[in-house]
């Protein structure tokens, strides 16, 4: 009994530590995931926050998901790091999401080491205000230099891994998992299987479902997850539309008692 | 503000042959060219060959004729042929351009007493030179002095000349060639009050200039003249968008250009010395640290003579000369010029802690092969959102270069180019586009992007309408060949196989057809799907029309 209230006391102290250290930070622009924005404190992402995406499969929709989080996070002024160690990043789809290429200095190193060390540097920029970049192994050490690094600069670090690195530990401020939504998960599937493919432009085909979970989110209640449409032609993320509705019956009746 | 002065030494071909060889002076003297080299010498305007259109005659063409000439009939425009027949006796010499540069060259040399910045005029045939006096009329008790000085010691010398003093390089040539110079030296100060002169301003004395003055091809003048357009303060008045839509975006240039609302440079004639330091040491030098002392040593004179002459380093090369091997030469990029000693010895330190070296150094040369003006910044009283992008992103850029090579840090430029694989190109971001020579770098400091073609304009949304379809963020380097199973042979995907993996196809969206590429000698026929497989994910895929084989090209993560 003594041992479970002290581990309750210790993780409450943990949790205000956190809380407190959140509200030292300057807070960063929204991060344009609705869903996302409910569950922070105010809305916002403290600058020099690292955000790890994990994603058992490629095509997950990470990337798209980090690209429209750093398109806000940069803003009008600060810059926007890509780190392409894969040499896979594609810009005409950057473009198309609204990345001003501009603004977006792509990094493509020769080694995988070289990668760190310039992701460091980059993060310590004050001019930066995101990168982005693929970096399975991480061990503590460089991942707590990135951590001090993008506090030194106020950027915010999206870093893409794979699922199997849930649980090593981790020195994000917010881990998420994303998983690709079939649309035939959904109860009201729009388009029924054919062998007939569909035309390019069709609205109502082109919006593609993600399950976001949220494994740990410092300072805000973990364990959350939602789904979130990604229109890749708006290159804008929104709550998915079976999910609103639900959420507006639950409302409605909780207003009529 | 700056000033710039314009001597215009009209007919100087002649001039120089009249200096060479006077006995010529009082002859009908004509110069003639080819056919072929009579076309270039039609984008020079002037008063002495208004009218003159070169690509309607054969032969020799007369394109300066001395007044003796003149007073025979013979005009510059008319065929050697034809100003023999009006002028029997006309001496004929053939065009000398090299000769004829070479002599106003001696010039600037000589008009340097004037201003240490003195370029000849642009252009294959250049008549005029352009002085930049900006700070120097103090030295001659002012402007109208210095104009007045310069012709009478032109006159002394022999030189036939006019002069005029503006604000802007075009306009000071305009009123060379079109002002009335028997006044002497014209300024555009003369009738403000000794106060300078504002650009576009009502009383500018380049309004009352024939719309000539702004070197437009004949068309373009031919047709202002046709809408009774005449002077520069008539163009001058239209509205600025139609003026552009109407009569060619040159227009709104020259404009701009006059009226000091385009930045231009003085290219002096005389190139300077290269910016250099070197040294040798008494024996050869091992260890690294000694290496990089005296490289501090070189850094500090390299940033005292670029100091000097107020521009900064875009590349700095340095040298290391051993007993036997071979120099070895590393070189450091820089995002914008700089000069700082301390900055751009951090920036050779880090190149230089990647190599080994094989031999004892026994001397180190420093050069900076591309210097650029240093463009300075007033200091903010306060903090603004925008100083650290201004200030701190050149600096992680050129320490990136330095550390990872000048290939790894680039920026992306779309391309108009429906193959994928060229439909953007990954630029070094070093050494891309000077800054000083980009008239449209922004004002927060990040370049504009040369290249790149205005419906693909940067920072613009490029939708699934537009020149791209729909594009995924990830593509693979190179296609990678999958098997696909259709219902039909080339329909659509039912299910895919990548090696191990297999995937159901859920939804698929296309074909994209795209045929492209023959002009690179290789003739690209495909269809493009996106696929949704069963678990979510999406693909980019396509099958080679040429032997229906598919390939995995990228994946909308």
């Amino acid at each position: 009994m003594k041992r479970d209230f002290l581990l309750r006391d210790l993780a409450q102290r943990i949790h205000d530590i956190e809380i407190e250290e959140h509200h030292l930070h300057q807070a960063a622009n929204p991060l344009a995931v609705p869903g996302l924005e409910e569950v922070l404190p105010d809305g916002q992402l403290p600058a020099g926050a690292i955000v790890e995406f994990l994603s058992a499969h490629e095509g997950a929709g990470a990337w798209t998901l980090a690209l429209i989080m750093a398109r806000q996070a940069c803003g009008e002024h600060k810059v926007l790091v890509v780190h392409d160690g894969q040499k896979c990043f594609y810009p005409p789809a950057a473009s198309q999401l609204g990345i001003d290429l501009r603004r977006a200095i792509v990094i493509r190193p020769h080694r995988q080491a070289q990668a760190l060390a310039a992701l460091v540097q980059s993060l310590r920029c004050p001019a930066v205000g995101a990168t982005i970049g693929a970096f399975d192994g991480l061990a503590a050490v460089p991942f707590r230099r990135l951590q001090l690094a993008a506090e030194t600069g106020g950027g915010i670090s999206f870093l893409m891994r794979p699922a199997s690195v849930l649980r090593q530990p981790s020195f994000a401020a917010v881990r998420l998992l994303v998983t690709p939504w079939r649309a035939g998960s959904v109860s009201d599937r729009r388009t029924p299987r054919s062998n007939t493919p569909v035309a390019y432009g069709s609205p109502l085909n082109d919006v593609r479902c993600v399950r976001i979970e949220i494994v740990r989110f410092r300072g805000a209640k973990a364990g959350r997850s939602f789904l979130v449409e990604i229109d890749d032609e708006k290159g804008d993320v929104h709550l998915s539309a079976r999910l609103a509705a639900a959420k507006t019956l639950a409302r409605s009746a909780r207003a009529s008692g | 503000m700056k000033r710039v002065m314009c001597i215009y030494l009209p007919g100087w071909p002649l001039q120089r042959r009249w200096r060479d060889r006077p006995e010529l002076r009082d002859k009908p003297l004509a110069i003639v060219v080819g056919q072929a080299a009579s076309l270039s010498v039609g984008r020079i305007a002037g008063p002495i060959r208004a009218g003159w259109k070169p690509t309607l005659r054969r032969g020799k063409i007369v394109i300066h004729c001395s007044a003796r000439a003149a007073q025979a009939g013979v005009r510059p425009g008319m065929t050697l042929a034809e100003a023999r027949t009006i002028a029997t006796h006309l001496l004929v010499e053939e065009d000398e351009p090299a000769a004829d540069i070479q002599a106003l060259r001696q010039l600037a040399t000589w008009a340097e007493r004037y201003s240490p910045i003195v370029a000849l005029e642009e252009g294959p045939r250049p008549e005029s030179l352009f002085l930049d006096i900006t700070g120097c009329a103090a030295c001659f008790h002012g402007e109208d002095r210095l104009g007045q000085q310069a012709l009478d010691e032109l006159r002394a010398q022999g030189w036939h000349a006019r002069s005029a003093i503006a604000g802007t390089m075009n306009a000071a040539w305009a009123l060379a060639h079109y002002q009335d110079w028997r006044a002497g030296s014209v300024s555009d100060r003369r009738n403000s009050d000794g106060l300078p002169p504002v650009a576009n301003a009502p009383g500018s004395p380049c309004k009352s200039l024939p719309i000539a003055a702004l070197r437009l091809p004949d068309e373009t003048i031919q047709i202002l003249a046709d809408l009774g357009i005449e002077r520069i303060g008539q163009l001058v008045e239209l509205p600025r968008p139609s003026i552009a839509d109407r009569f060619g975006a040159l227009v709104v240039e020259r404009l701009d250009q006059m009226f000091g609302q385009l930045p231009e440079s003085i290219v002096p004639h005389r190139s300077l010395p290269d910016v250099e330091a070197s040294c040798s040491f008494e024996y050869p030098v091992e260890r690294h640290e000694a290496v990089c002392r005296a490289l501090e040593k070189l850094l500090e004179q390299i940033e005292e003579m670029l100091q000097k002459r107020h521009v900064g380093a875009r590349c700095l090369e340095c040298w290391l000369y051993h007993e036997t091997a071979a120099p070895l030469r590393i070189e450091v990029g820089l995002f914008r010029p700089g000069r700082a000693a301390r900055y751009l010895g951090k920036l050779l330190r880090t190149r230089l802690e990647q190599i080994r070296l094989e031999e004892a150094v026994t001397g180190l040369r420093l050069r900076v092969p591309i210097v650029e003006t240093i463009a300075e910044h007033q200091l903010d009283l306060f903090e603004s959102d925008e100083a650290p992008s201004v200030h701190a992103l050149p600096a992680l850029i050129d320490q990136l270069t330095s550390h990872l090579g000048r290939d790894a840090v680039t920026f992306a430029t779309l391309v108009a180019d429906h193959q994928p694989e060229y439909a953007c190109r990954f630029e070094p971001a070093v050494f891309s586009y000077p800054f000083s020579r980009e008239p449209t770098a922004s004002a927060d400091g990040m370049p504009r992007r040369p290249g790149i073609p205005p419906t693909l304009a940067v920072g613009s949304r490029l939708n699934s309408g537009g020149y791209f379809g729909r594009r995924p963020l990830r593509v693979l380097p190179a296609p990678a060949p999958i098997e696909v199973m259709s219902v039909i042979p080339g329909g659509a995907p039912l299910v895919i196989r990548r090696g191990a993996e297999k995937h159901a196809v859920e939804r698929s969206w296309g074909p994209e057809r795209i045929e492209t590429g023959w002009w690179r000698g290789q003739d690209i026929q495909r269809d493009y799907y996106v696929i949704e497989t069963e678990e979510g994910t999406r693909f980019w895929i396509f099958r080679r029309l040429d032997d229906g084989r598919w390939f995995l090209h990228g994946c909308f993560d």
